[in-house]
C-alpha cells in the first residue's frame, strides 16, 4: 500500500496503480481521452496531465504509477492551463458540428470543453477537411474530422476483438483512423467501437439521426439473445427501442456486447405482435377477451383432466422466458393440476461458440435462461424431461393437452416436432407474435418480449440477473406469470402473486440454489446462485 | 404606533358630495378619447420584437436552412416542436428535417426556439392572425412554415 | 257610432300608443345603456349593427327569439314559465295611470292623455309595483337553483325595506297636492310663486332624494341590484332563464325603469308642465304636443341619470343595504312628513 496525497486529501492506495486510478478511488475526476479501463495505456492525448510535487514537468496521470509519498495536484493553475491548451489544439480542426452530431450530449470532448476549455478560438484559418462520412463497416460510420486520434478503436481491434482492422494512416495534420485497404470493420464486436469513441468520430449507422441522446430513457436490462446474458441498457423513446448499449459488468461481459445482441432487438417492434388473446375457429385465429380466454383454457383443461386423467396434461417451459414465468408454469402443473409431465424446451438454437482473444465469448446456446428454466422446473431434485421425450408421449397419445410457453425471438422447429404438435387435443401457446408454435394452437395468449418484461434470467454461469421493463406492453398483452396466475386461479389454485418480487421470493424459498437470493439484492450486476 | 381611524365630518357622512364627485368623474370620462381599436378594419402594428407565427428560413439555394439539430425542440418549454431527421439529399449538407411540425395550439410563443437555433433557421414573425377551425390546421407542417415567408411579405403590418 | 264605442276606440289607441312607446323606450334604453357604459369606460360600445349601433336591440331580440327554449329538469314548469310573463305584464300595466300630457280637445271631445285617470293613481302604482316582485320571487323559486332562490329572497327583502321609505317619502307631496290623483298633483305644480314654478322638487327636496334612492332600489339597479349581483349570484333569479323568457325580464326591467322615471317627473318635476309657456299664444294642439315632448325629455333625463348612476357606483353590501333602508331612509322620510306638516300648519 502506498500513502499519497491528491489535492490535499491523504489516502492509502494499492501499489502499482496509476495516478488516474488513484484519483478515481479518491473520487476526483481527471479528464482523459485515450485511457480506457479495459485497454492498454498509450498516454497520447495529453489531456490527463497532472502536477506532481518535485517533478519539473506535468506528468500523464494515466501512465504514471503511484509512489509512496506522492503529492498530486489535479487542479493547480498549471494543470488547468494545460487542459485549456490541449483542448484548444483539439478544437483547431474539430468541425464543431455538435448540432448534427449524434454524439452530442454524451461526448467527452464536448463535456471537457464546457468544463475546462475556452469559449473562444484563436484559430482563424480554414480547418483541415477530410472525407466527411466513411462507411467503414456494416454498423459503423467514421467521421475523420471529429476524431481526436485517441486510438481507443485501434487498440480495441487489436486487444479485444483481435481482428486488427483499424490503424492510423498518414502523418501530422492529415493523420486519420481508417480500415486497412480492402478490409471492413465487420467483426462481431464492431458496435462497441461506437461506445468506445469519446467523440462523434465513430457513430452507429442504425442509430444515425434517430434521436438526440438526451431524450432517451435508459433502462437496465439483460440481453436475451444468448446464454451469456450480457448486461445491457435499453435506450428508448416514445415506447420504441432506439438503441441498446452494453452496461459494464466485469463478471459477465466486461464493457462489451456483440453485434447480434446490439442490433437483434427488432423483433420487439414486429408489425404482427399479438395484442389480444386468440381462439381458433377452423383455420383462423380470432381475437377474444382475456376473461373468455382464461375460461376457455380452464374448460378444456378440466375436460381433459376428467376424461383422461391428470397425466394427460403436459407443459413445456421456455428458456427464453424469465424464472418467474417458468415457475408459475410449474405451479400450474405441479401444484394445481398435479401432473408430472413437465419439460424444458432445449436446443432451440445452437450456434458455434465464438471466443475473442480478450476472453469475451459469444455463447453457443442462444437462449438466455436455460439454466434458470431447468432450475425452476426441477421438482424434488427430479430434473424435467427433455421436450423430445415429452413429444413422444404426445405421439403415443399419452398426453392430450399441451401448454407451451413460447417467446423465442427466432425459431425454426424441426418438421417432425411441428407435426407432433398437431396431434394434441388441446394446445395452448404463449407467444408474442405468430410463429410455428401458434400454427396449430387452439388458444394463443399474447405475452411480452424482454423489453416489456420484468423478472430474472439465470445465465450459463448461474448468475441471476434482473430485467426491467423499458416499454409498455402492446395492446392487451400480459406477462406470462400474470397469465399463468389467472389460469391457476381459474383452475382452483389458491395463490396470489401481486408482483414479480413475490414470485421470486417463493422461488428463493422453493428452489435449490436460490435460497440465498432476494430480489432487491440482485441489484444491477446480479448474483450467482448457490 | 397606533392606527387612528380618521373621523368623518358631517359632509363626509352625508355622502352626497362624494356621490356627486363620483358622477362627475364618470361623466368626465364619457367625453374622453376612446381607446377602442376597431380590429378588422384597424390593425394593430406589432412592436418590433413581437413574437408571432414561426417561419422556417431558406438558404441561398432555397433549401430549408434547418439542419434538424433538435435544439429548438429541446429548448421548447411546451414541447410543441416535432422533428424527424434524416440524411440530406444534398452533397454539402448532411442532416435535414424530413418532418418539422409546430403545434401552434401548444406553442406559447416564448421565442426560445429562435434563441436556441444555431442556424438562424427558425424565427418568429409578426403574424398574429392564426385563427382556424380545425385542430389539424394549427399543426404547421414544414411546408407551411417555409411558406410563412411569402405570407409575411404579402401581409404588410 | 255610440259614445261608448268611440271611447273604447280612443282608449284602445291610447293603450297601443303607450305600449308602443314603452317598447320603443326599452329599445332606445338598451342602446343608450350599452353605448353609454362604453363611453363612460372610454370604449366604443356596440356600434356594429346599424348606424351608430341603433339596431343592436333588434339583433339581440332576434338572437333571444331563436335561442332554445330550455326548462331546467327540476324546475316547477308552470311557475317557471309564468314568472317572467307576469313580471313583464305588471311592469307594463303600471304605466297605465301615468299622465303624459294635458287634456286635448279633438273632434269636439276632451281627451285625457292618460290611459286611466284613476283617483287613487298613486296607490295603483304602488300596488302594482309591489306585485312585480312576485315575478322575481316566483321565478327565483321555480328555477330550483340556489342562486336564483337567493336572488329572489334578497329581492323580496329589499322590496319590503325600501317600499316603506318610498311610500312615506311622497306623503309630503300628497299633503301638498291634497289628492291621490296624479293629474291633481301635476295641477298643483303648474302654479307659480311669482316666477318660480311650484314644482314639488323645490318644496320637497328631501322627499325627492328619498324617493329617488328608493326608486333605484325598487327597479333593482346598481347600487341596489342585490338580487342580480353577477359576482356573487351569477345573475340571481335570472340564472336559469334564457331566450324569450329572459327577454321578458329584460323588457319588464326597463319598462319599470321608464315607469319610475315618469313617476319622478310627475311627482316632483311638474309632469308634462312646461314653465312660463302659458304666456305665449300657441295653438292648443301644438301646446299639447309640446307638453308631451317636455314629458318625454324629462323622463329621458332621468333614464340617463339611472344609466349614469349604474356605471358610477359599486353595489351595496347586504347589511349596508338593510341598515341604510331602515335606519336612514325611513327616519328621514318620517321626519320629512313631520316637517311638511309643521310648515303647512304654520304657513297655510
Amino acid at each position: 500500500m502506498a500513502n499519497i496525497k491528491i489535492d490535499g486529501n491523504e489516502l492509502q492506495v494499492p501499489d502499482g496503480i496509476t495516478i488516474l486510478e488513484a484519483a478515481d478511488i479518491a473520487g476526483i475526476e481527471i479528464p482523459h481521452f485515450c485511457y480506457h479501463k479495459e485497454l492498454s495505456i498509450r498516454g497520447s492525448c495529453r489531456m490527463c496531465l497532472v502536477e506532481v510535487e518535485k517533478t519539473p514537468k506535468l506528468v500523464p496521470a494515466c501512465s504514471t504509477t503511484i509512489k509512496d509519498g506522492m503529492n498530486i495536484f489535479t487542479s493547480s493553475e498549471k494543470v488547468i492551463k494545460n487542459r485549456k491548451g490541449v483542448l484548444e489544439f483539439f478544437l483547431i480542426n474539430h468541425p464543431l458540428d455538435c448540432p448534427i452530431c449524434d454524439q452530442a450530449g454524451e461526448c467527452t470532448l464536448q463535456d471537457y470543453v464546457y468544463k475546462y476549455g475556452s469559449a473562444v478560438s484563436r484559430f482563424t484559418e480554414e480547418k483541415e477537411h477530410f472525407e466527411r462520412k466513411k462507411e467503414i463497416g456494416p454498423h459503423v460510420l467514421h467521421y475523420s474530422e471529429r476524431c481526436v486520434l485517441c486510438g481507443r478503436c485501434i487498440r480495441f481491434c487489436e486487444e479485444i476483438s483481435g481482428t486488427h482492422e483499424l490503424a492510423r494512416f498518414n502523418r501530422g495534420i492529415r493523420c486519420e483512423v481508417d480500415v486497412f485497404p480492402g478490409k471492413k470493420l465487420d467483426n462481431k464486436l464492431s458496435g462497441n467501437i461506437v461506445n468506445l469513441c469519446p467523440v462523434g468520430a465513430m457513430v452507429s449507422k442504425e442509430f444515425l439521426f434517430k434521436s438526440r441522446v438526451w431524450w432517451l430513457t435508459h433502462t437496465e436490462s439483460i440481453c436475451p439473445l444468448c446464454s451469456r446474458g450480457c448486461n445491457i441498457e435499453i435506450d428508448s423513446r416514445d415506447n420504441r427501442i432506439l438503441r441498446v448499449r452494453p452496461r459494464p459488468n466485469p463478471e459477465v461481459n466486461s464493457q462489451w456486447m456483440c453485434d447480434d445482441g446490439r442490433f437483434g432487438w427488432s423483433f420487439v417492434h414486429r408489425e404482427d405482435r399479438l395484442t389480444s388473446p386468440l381462439e381458433r375457429e377452423g383455420e383462423e385465429l380470432v381475437p377474444i377477451n382475456w376473461a373468455q380466454a382464461i375460461s376457455l383454457v380452464k374448460e378444456r383443461l378440466s375436460f381433459i383432466i376428467s376424461n383422461f386423467g391428470r397425466e394427460a396434461v403436459a407443459a413445456i417451459a421456455s428458456p427464453y422466458l424469465s424464472n418467474e414465468d417458468n415457475y408459475l408454469l410449474r405451479v400450474l402443473l405441479h401444484s394445481v393440476i398435479r401432473s408430472p409431465s413437465m419439460a424444458v424446451y432445449q436446443a432451440a438454437q445452437m450456434e458455434e461458440q465464438i471466443v475473442f482473444p480478450s476472453g469475451f465469448t459469444i455463447e453457443a446456446d442462444k437462449s438466455p435462461n436455460l439454466v434458470g428454466a431447468q432450475d425452476v422446473m426441477t421438482v424434488d431434485g427430479k430434473k424435467p424431461i427433455s421436450h423430445g421425450k415429452l413429444l413422444k408421449k404426445v405421439a403415443s397419445g399419452e398426453v392430450r393437452a399441451l401448454y407451451i410457453l413460447g417467446g423465442v425471438p427466432r425459431i425454426s422447429l424441426p418438421v417432425d416436432e411441428r407435426e407432433m404438435l398437431r396431434k394434441v387435443d388441446f394446445l395452448v401457446v404463449h407467444n408474442y407474435a405468430p410463429s410455428e408454435l401458434t400454427e396449430w394452437a387452439e388458444v394463443v395468449l399474447p405475452n411480452l418480449t424482454f423489453a416489456e418484461r420484468e423478472g430474472t434470467f439465470t445465465n450459463f454461469q448461474g448468475r441471476v440477473q434482473r430485467l426491467k421493463p423499458a416499454l409498455l406492453p402492446p395492446g392487451e398483452a400480459k406477462a406470462d406469470w400474470e397469465i399463468l396466475q389467472e389460469v391457476c386461479q381459474a383452475m382452483g389454485g389458491e395463490m396470489s402473486y401481486p408482483s414479480v418480487e413475490k414470485v421470486f421470493e417463493e422461488i428463493a424459498g422453493a428452489i435449490q440454489g436460490y435460497k440465498s437470493l432476494s430480489y432487491k439484492d440482485l441489484g444491477t450486476q446480479g448474483k450467482v446462485k448457490g | 404606533m397606533r392606527v387612528v381611524t380618521p373621523k368623518m365630518s358631517l359632509i363626509d357622512r352625508i355622502y352626497i358630495p362624494a356621490l356627486i364627485k363620483g358622477l362627475y368623474t364618470t361623466i368626465k370620462h364619457f367625453f374622453m378619447r376612446r381607446f377602442t381599436q376597431e380590429y378588422p378594419e384597424e390593425k394593430r402594428k406589432p412592436f418590433p420584437r413581437y413574437r408571432g407565427l414561426h417561419r422556417l428560413n431558406k438558404d441561398h439555394l432555397g433549401r430549408v436552412k434547418c439542419v434538424a439539430c433538435y435544439m429548438c425542440a429541446t429548448a421548447c418549454p411546451s414541447k410543441c416542436i416535432e422533428i424527424e431527421a434524416d440524411e440530406a439529399p444534398w452533397k454539402d449538407r448532411e442532416k435535414y428535417p424530413v418532418k418539422f411540425e409546430i403545434n401552434t395550439l401548444r406553442c406559447i410563443f416564448c421565442g426560445m426556439c429562435e434563441e436556441a437555433c444555431p442556424e438562424l433557421s427558425i424565427q418568429l414573425t409578426h403574424i398574429y392572425e392564426m385563427a382556424d377551425v380545425t385542430r389539424e390546421a394549427f399543426v404547421r407542417r414544414k411546408d407551411d412554415l417555409l411558406g410563412t415567408n411569402e405570407f409575411w411579405v404579402l401581409k404588410e403590418y | 257610432m255610440s259614445p261608448f264605442w268611440i271611447d273604447l276606440i280612443i282608449i284602445l289607441i291610447k293603450v297601443i300608443v303607450v305600449i308602443g312607446a314603452l317598447l320603443g323606450g326599452v329599445v332606445v334604453m338598451v342602446v343608450v345603456e350599452r353605448r353609454g357604459a362604453g363611453f363612460i369606460q372610454e370604449r366604443l360600445g356596440p356600434n356594429r349593427v346599424g348606424p351608430w349601433g341603433w339596431l343592436q336591440p333588434i339583433a339581440d331580440g332576434i338572437k333571444l327569439f331563436f335561442k332554445e327554449e330550455f326548462v331546467p329538469a327540476q324546475a316547477h314548469k308552470l311557475l317557471y314559465l309564468a314568472a317572467p310573463a307576469f313580471f313583464m305584464f305588471i311592469a307594463f300595466v303600471t304605466f297605465a295611470v301615468i299622465p303624459f300630457g294635458d287634456k286635448i280637445e279633438l273632434f269636439g271631445r276632451t281627451i285625457q292623455l292618460q290611459i286611466a285617470d284613476v283617483n287613487i293613481g298613486i296607490l295603483y302604482i304602488f300596488a302594482f309595483a309591489s306585485l312585480g316582485i312576485y315575478g322575481i320571487v316566483i321565478g327565483g323559486w321555480a328555477s330550483n337553483n340556489k342562486f336564483s332562490l337567493m336572488g329572489g329572497v334578497r329581492s323580496a327583502a329589499q322590496m319590503i325595506s325600501y317600499e316603506v321609505a318610498l311610500g312615506l317619502s311622497i306623503i309630503g307631496v300628497l299633503m301638498i297636492g291634497q289628492s291621490l290623483r296624479l293629474n291633481d298633483i301635476i295641477g298643483v305644480q303648474t302654479q307659480y310663486w311669482s316666477y318660480l314654478p311650484r314644482w314639488n322638487i323645490f318644496i320637497q327636496p328631501l322627499g325627492f332624494l328619498i324617493f329617488l334612492i328608493a326608486a333605484i332600489a325598487e327597479v333593482n339597479r346598481i347600487p341596489f341590484d342585490l338580487c342580480e349581483a353577477e359576482q356573487e349570484l351569477v345573475v340571481g333569479y335570472q340564472v336559469e332563464y334564457g331566450s324569450m323568457k329572459f327577454a321578458m325580464y329584460y323588457l319588464g326591467e326597463y319598462a319599470n325603469l321608464i315607469t319610475f322615471s315618469a313617476l319622478i317627473v310627475v311627482l316632483f318635476f311638474g309632469g308634462w308642465h312646461i314653465p312660463w309657456i302659458e304666456g305665449l299664444t300657441i295653438h292648443p294642439l301644438l301646446l299639447a304636443l309640446l307638453q308631451v315632448g317636455a314629458f318625454v325629455v324629462k323622463v329621458f333625463a332621468f333614464l340617463w341619470f339611472f344609466v349614469w348612476v349604474r356605471w358610477t357606483f359599486p353595489r351595496f353590501r347586504y347589511d349596508q343595504l338593510m341598515r341604510f333602508g331602515w335606519l336612514v331612509l325611513l327616519p328621514l322620510a318620517i321626519f320629512n312628513i313631520l316637517a311638511t306638516g309643521v310648515v303647512m300648519v304654520l304657513i297655510p
